[in-house]
């Protein structure tokens, strides 16, 4: 193999660079399709049918929703196309609590996620040894389990005298009036444990592939073991928090489910706004407006995310 | 909801070396796609522009008004249509009697197969209206029908758009005699159907308060009990603006069927008042029956028929008609226009119009009965029937939640019909207090 | 850029399997992974053990004593059989559609380099991180533009169309693994394109394939957001199941979830063994 960026071993499994490799070897530097243009098609061939139905049915309902929402009318005269950009600022302007309120609950329950699956992610990776492959399983189990189910759930669980809580209030341990669900913690942790395996398996797989070895030259030099935490595995984890982070953040900003079945009076998301406009009142225009401000708010803050964590640095850590 | 199946499955592929000049997956980092790509993006979005670029097309149809105009839409619908032996109906969930043994089976409806031969598929698809109109409208808009012959629709907003958008067929009421015979008059000729062109009542009801004795240690009379503060997070309240909006309306003592926008402010202001004070523990007309069963929810707002339900299943709950007023709404029979088998829909309209059938659905539903004369039959019923069953059908015979009093059919009040322009401004008003 | 570090910093072997020894003994994490593992599966032990609960009425969140009945009666509920029927009739179709479009992608990004191979990648990328409601939002706008009834038919669309870039992943990562010289040294022993393909790569692919195939089948099953938008009449089991809870979710509900729990786990079982078979 002449070339020396392949990885070998577990690190093969990243990408079709050896695939690469092989053909500029064989054309000498120019593609090989010029010499078989039937072969040089075939991609695109692949490709094709694939990517004919994404824009179909992704790229192009894309663009009708923003032409949806720069339309004006009602629904029972119908709606033209009139660039309207106020619907715009007065959806944004009517809904923009629950907006910011979606993305603190994404944030939170992002957070949550981190604190609580990074141990977790560690321990299976390092300590897990021969029962690896049980642990991530069971991490997977919850996904043969419908979500809405499983969100439901926790309403008995959680039910003000159910399970849990009756017995607490018995023993006097909480006051009669103690609740959980129909608060914004209940809708945090909704969204903590639906997303949690997301943010446990791209940390996971980013851990996996340190080499212990560099934990016990760290070690060598004579770091303690939280210095050999911190300067060594810490760093070199990041690209898996990264990916956990915006796996965790962008669904469960999005999400209104949890806020629908666990929520209470004022934990009402961005979610179940545009579902209520699109449904109920029949404000296409505004929905669309409300959908896009959302994607556009979540673009921003991966956008911002990125940069404070500077993803050059992380691509740079994850390269080496 | 994605599902990794293996780690890296429903994750991004891990990240390793990067080749500078290929374009790769980066993972979840949507920075730094190539240049060209971005280019090809933007035509190909530029491409596609135009195909963006159209209107969603109105619906409005003319209504037909005045006694010569109705009969001659009743004319041009039914002249030719003939009976199929086959019907398919929609209806909200549990709203029709069923055999106690096996939940599945109608008796009413077997029946009328067999007397006249019409085979009924029977759908309990309807969750609400407004999630109803959502998912049919397209479908009527298109032409194509719906794949129902009759439907139930409640006497809001939806109604008033469904006869706007012209969904619905004009009934021919010489068939239905047994309607004009038994139908009680205050069921019918309402504000949101006058001279019932377009529908006749399925069952009615009244919103009021449901509560739990035991757990409020008092009786509930009045809508200002939701505002004690022994109740303070306890109370279940709806994200429904036209429920909410006419309860409120009763609550500060207007009539919501000629309240004015003045009204209606106040009555939103009555709501913020409750809200602020921290007493609704959750604005959800998804969960409220089960949290008030659970003892989440102390006191709620519920439909009279829910009480009755929850009753037979263990629970010890109450319903009142608050001193300034309940709500009386009815949910409604009708045909859509692009009905396939409509003369088999109409002759079961005039069926559910016989008191012992009428009387067969209350037993089940529990709902005010539009038919007076049910009353008897199942006071007729209760004497032939032995037990526990007994006790319920005497109950219902004469209960006042079923076949209301005087007393109290004065104490109840018909929904506000809005308009369009109108319907905006309430929404504007009565949404924001539960989608806080 | 790419330096490779790893050799260079490996300390001796033996010092390794010392420190592997020592670090082994950490009960506070293990214990804390348990928790956190029986915090998940919590929910789904509440589920199978409700639907064995002997309840009278229609609340289902006390338990009142031991019952097969619900195992028995199982499809007394007209709707909802019709309603678990509808989904896993749609996520069959949309397995096979979505592996037949989504296959092809990820081989060709696996094995070509081809001008637009960003792009496509990038499409796939925007397709799996774009927030659902924002998709299935976008979907109903076509088809409200179009003027098109929702339904059946839009659900599996909708659904082919969030699949498609799972499974040309899933393939993409199969390939990575990949060697172009065995099927090079085929072709040199004289097979043409399609028999070097058919019997060198297809089979390496076809764990790839079959991944990518069941988890758009559970994708599908479970996906409540883009279909309640894209629904219209039709009702699906995760629909159903939402809607039921106003008026309390019969046990029927929770025994069909351990049904399908069960079933998951099996195929799940069954292709990992196919997997490590193969690759023996």
């Amino acid at each position: 193999m002449k070339d020396p960026d392949r990885p070998e071993g577990p690190q093969g499994s990243e990408g079709p660079r050896g695939v690469r490799g092989v053909k500029e070897a064989k054309g000498a530097g120019a593609p090989g399709r010029r010499r078989r243009p039937v072969a040089a098609l075939a991609p695109y061939l692949m490709v094709l049918p694939g990517w004919l139905w994404l824009a179909a049915f992704f790229i192009t309902p894309v663009l009708v929703m923003l032409s949806l929402s720069l339309q004006t009318g009602d629904f029972i005269d119908g709606f033209r196309q009139t660039f309207h950009f106020r619907t715009y600022a007065d959806a944004v302007g009517t809904y923009h609590v629950q907006l910011l309120r979606s993305l603190l609950y994404g944030a939170a329950a992002t957070v949550c996620c981190l604190l609580i699956g990074y141990p977790v992610a560690y321990w299976i990776a390092f300590r897990a040894g021969r029962h690896k492959s049980v642990f991530l399983f069971l991490l997977l189990l919850p996904f043969f389990v419908s979500f809405v189910i499983r969100t439901q759930s926790w309403n008995v669980v959680l039910a003000d005298n159910g399970v849990v809580l009756g017995p607490l209030k018995h023993l006097g341990l909480l006051p009669d009036d103690f609740h959980v669900l129909a608060t914004a913690y209940a809708v945090i942790g909704g969204l903590t444990y639906n997303f949690l395996p997301f943010m446990v398996l791209p940390v996971y797989v980013a851990l996996e592939r340190v080499d212990p070895k560099l934990i016990e030259a760290a070690t060598d030099l004579y770091a303690g073991r939280l210095a050999a935490f911190v300067r060594v595995v810490l760093p070199l984890s990041l690209p898996g928090v990264f990916a956990g982070v915006l796996l965790t953040f962008v669904p469960a900003s999005a999400d209104y489910v949890n806020a629908g079945i666990l929520g209470g009076p004022s934990t009402t998301m961005i979610g179940n706004i545009i579902q209520t406009e699109y449904f109920t009142n029949l404000d296409y225009p505004g929905a669309a407006a409300l959908s896009f401000a959302l994607m556009g708010t979540l673009l921003i803050a991966v956008f911002v995310y990125a940069r404070a964590l500077g993803t050059e640095d992380v691509l740079e850590v994850t390269a080496r | 909801m994605p599902l990794p199946l293996s780690p890296g499955a429903g994750t991004p592929p891990p990240r390793g070396p990067v080749l500078p000049d290929t374009p790769r997956w980066r993972g979840p980092t949507p920075g730094r796609p190539s240049r060209r790509g971005l280019l090809r993006a933007a035509v190909g979005a530029a491409a596609l522009a135009p195909l963006a670029a159209c209107s969603v097309p109105g619906a409005r149809k003319h209504v037909p008004t005045g006694a010569a105009e109705v009969a001659a839409a009743v004319r041009d619908f039914w002249d030719g249509k003939r009976k199929t032996g086959k019907l398919d109906f929609a209806n909200y969930t549990q709203y029709i009697d069923a055999d106690p043994a096996d939940q599945s089976r109608h008796p009413t409806l077997e029946a009328f197969t067999r007397s006249t031969g019409i085979r009924i598929t029977y759908n309990e698809l309807i969750d609400d209206d407004a999630s109803w109109f959502g998912k049919t409208q397209p479908e009527f808009a298109s032409g194509q029908g719906i794949g129902y012959d009759l439907m139930v629709v409640g006497s809001d907003s939806y109604l008033t758009k469904y006869i706007e958008l012209g969904c619905l067929a004009p009934l021919d009421h010489s068939r239905l005699p047994n309607f004009a015979r038994y139908g009680g008059a205050a069921f019918k000729n309402s504000s949101f159907d006058r001279g019932n062109v377009h529908t006749v009542p399925w069952q009615s009801g009244m919103t009021g308060i449901g509560y739990d004795p035991a757990k409020v240690g008092r009786k509930i009379t009045s809508w200002q009990d939701l505002l004690d503060p022994g109740l303070r997070g306890k109370v279940g309240m709806w994200n429904d603006a036209v429920q909410m909006g006419n309860v409120a309306l009763l609550a500060v003592g207007a009539d919501p069927e000629t309240s004015t926008p003045d009204d209606w402010r106040r009555a939103a202001g009555w709501l913020r008042k409750q809200r602020d004070a921290g007493m609704v523990r959750s604005y959800s007309t998804a969960t409220y029956q089960s949290a008030l069963q659970r003892g989440d929810l102390w006191a709620s707002l519920v439909y009279s028929g829910d009480v009755f339900q929850a009753n037979q299943s263990g629970s010890k709950l109450e319903f009142v008609i608050p001193e300034e007023g309940g709500l009386l709404w009815t949910d409604n029979l009708c045909i859509p226009a692009t009905a396939a088998h409509p003369v088999d829909a109409l002759a079961y309209m005039d069926y559910a119009y016989r008191p012992e059938v009428a009387a067969k659905i209350t037993e089940t539903v529990q709902f005010i009965c539009p038919v007076p004369a049910a009353r008897d039959v199942i006071a007729r019923d209760a004497a032939a029937a032995t037990g526990e069953r007994r006790a319920v059908l005497r109950s219902l015979s004469t209960s006042p939640l079923v076949f209301p009093s005087e007393a109290d059919e004065s104490k109840l009040r018909r929904l506000r019909v809005l308009d369009q322009a109108e319907e905006k401004q309430w929404n504007a008003l009565f949404e924001p207090i539960y989608q806080a | 850029m790419t330096t490779p570090a790893t050799p260079a910093t490996a300390p001796p072997v033996p010092v390794a399997g010392q420190r592997r020894r020592k670090a082994r003994r950490r009960p506070g994490l293990r214990l804390y992974t348990w928790l956190v593992m029986a915090w998940l599966l919590l929910p789904i032990a509440v589920m199978i053990l409700f639907g064995f609960n002997d309840i009278k009425g229609k609340v289902n969140f006390t338990w009142q004593g031991f019952t097969l009945t619900w195992y028995e009666h199982l499809f007394a509920i007209p709707n909802l059989t019709d309603a678990l029927v509808n989904s896993l009739t749609i996520a069959l179709v949309v397995a096979v559609a979505a592996t037949l479009l989504g296959t092809p992608i990820g081989l060709a990004l696996g094995r070509y380099r081809f001008r637009g191979r960003g792009s496509v990648d990038l499409l796939l990328f925007a397709a799996i991180a774009a927030p659902e409601i924002a998709l299935g939002a976008a979907l109903l706008s076509l088809f409200i533009v179009l003027g098109v009834p929702r339904g059946y038919g839009t659900v599996v669309v909708a659904h082919v169309a969030f699949c498609v870039p799972y499974v040309a992943i899933t393939v993409r990562a199969r390939m990575a693994g990949y060697d172009p010289t065995l099927e090079e040294a085929a072709r040199d022993l004289g097979a043409g394109p399609w028999t070097a393909f058919r019997l060198v790569t297809l089979p390496m692919l076809l764990p790839g394939v079959a991944s990518g195939a069941l988890l758009c089948f559970a994708l599908s099953v479970d996906d409540y957001v883009i279909t309640s938008f894209n629904a219209g009449r039709t009702v699906t089991f995760p629909l159903w199941v939402y809607s039921a809870s106003r008026t309390g979710v019969p046990p029927q509900v929770n025994v069909m979830g351990t049904l399908i729990f069960l079933g998951g786990l099996l195929i799940a079982g069954a292709n990992v063994l196919l997997a490590r078979h193969r690759a023996v």
